[in-house]
């Protein structure tokens, strides 16, 4: 076996291993715990710096004029929408399939951080809309898509809510969440697909992106900043849930315990 | 048309949501310990008056 092999396999069984430990929820409190205020700090750091450049340094639109500067919430935001459900559909078929409870809670934790995502671009998307195409809203298939986004999120919210048992609520919700999965692509596709006032699409991950640099720069920082901020909420809501759930636990005693004495 | 209305009420919806979302959990964390310590103490009263000698 040649050294490289050995080292892969090494890497591979810890990382294994580290899966594994992270499954259990005591050990998923402490790391996320730890991982909060780096991941908090960082998502503002990058935001800071992404505002800064698409606020101050990027220049307005040729066509739209400043109104342009919504996009620098707008888009990120609406990416963010679409992630946040594909991982809470990922999580919930992992949990529905191996019964892993903490798969469940995070599929949970995702719904109301893709739900605020879906709300801001809903809002901003309005409030673009009215100094560029004259209206706040329109039954248009992009925006009436991303409405149906908000109402699934909020549908996997109540299912979760609405059962006494949390892990009967949570394979039902989780359902639900890959049911809802059908609406991605009709989202995505929408602005190819039909006729929409809403533009096609101005960034492409294989290239040909139809926008400058100077707005470009700012508007994946934004990107990164939003991905960052998903994952400090996600992983600050699984915690509560931990929490909740693992209530009888010893652990959990003991931390309320140390908690109430500091 | 001034766009700067627009711009200042798409940013303030983003700041006001995004602060909620990040107040939320750690609310709902002190609720869930606060919840917890106290039902801990009831059961430590609980087991303390069961544990005091009935005097004759």
């Amino acid at each position: 076996v040649r050294g490289g092999d050995q080292v892969e396999c090494f890497l591979m069984n810890a990382l294994t291993l580290w899966f594994h430990k992270l499954g259990s929820p005591p050990y998923f409190y402490r790391f996320a715990g730890r991982l909060l205020p780096w991941l908090y700090g960082a998502s503002l750091a990058i935001a800071a710096v992404g505002l800064w450049l698409g606020l101050v340094r990027a220049p307005a639109d040729y066509l739209q004029g400043e109104s342009v500067r919504i996009m620098y919430i707008h888009v990120p935001c609406a990416w963010m929408s679409l992630f946040a459900y594909i991982a809470m559909a990922v999580a919930g078929f992992v949990g529905l399939v191996w019964h892993i409870k903490l798969s469940e809670l995070v599929a949970m934790a995702c719904a109301p951080v893709g739900a605020a995502f879906t709300f801001v671009t809903l809002v901003s998307g309005s409030l673009w809309g009215r100094p560029t195409w004259g209206t706040y809203w329109v039954w248009d298939a992009r925006l009436t898509s991303e409405l149906v986004l908000l109402f699934l999120y909020f549908g996997v919210m109540g299912l979760y809510r609405a059962f006494d048992d949390p892990r009967r609520g949570a394979r039902a919700a989780s359902l639900l969440a890959l049911i809802g999965i059908v609406n991605l692509p009709i989202v995505h596709y929408s602005v190819v697909w039909w006729n929409t006032l809403h533009q096609g699409q101005s960034v492409s991950l294989m290239g040909g992106s139809t926008i400058d640099t100077s707005m470009l720069v700012p508007l994946l920082l934004m990107a990164a900043a939003t991905h960052v901020w998903f994952f400090a909420s996600v992983f600050a809501r699984a915690r509560v849930a931990v929490l909740e759930q693992e209530a009888g636990k010893d652990w959990v005693r003991e931390l309320a315990r140390a908690e109430a004495a500091a | 048309m001034s766009h700067t209305p627009f711009i200042v009420a798409a940013y303030a919806v983003f700041a006001v949501v995004f602060l909620a979302d990040a107040i939320a959990p750690w609310l709902a964390r002190r609720r869930v310990l606060s919840q917890l310590h106290s039902r801990l103490a009831r059961e430590q009263r609980r087991r303390n008056e069961a544990e005091v000698p009935e005097t004759p």
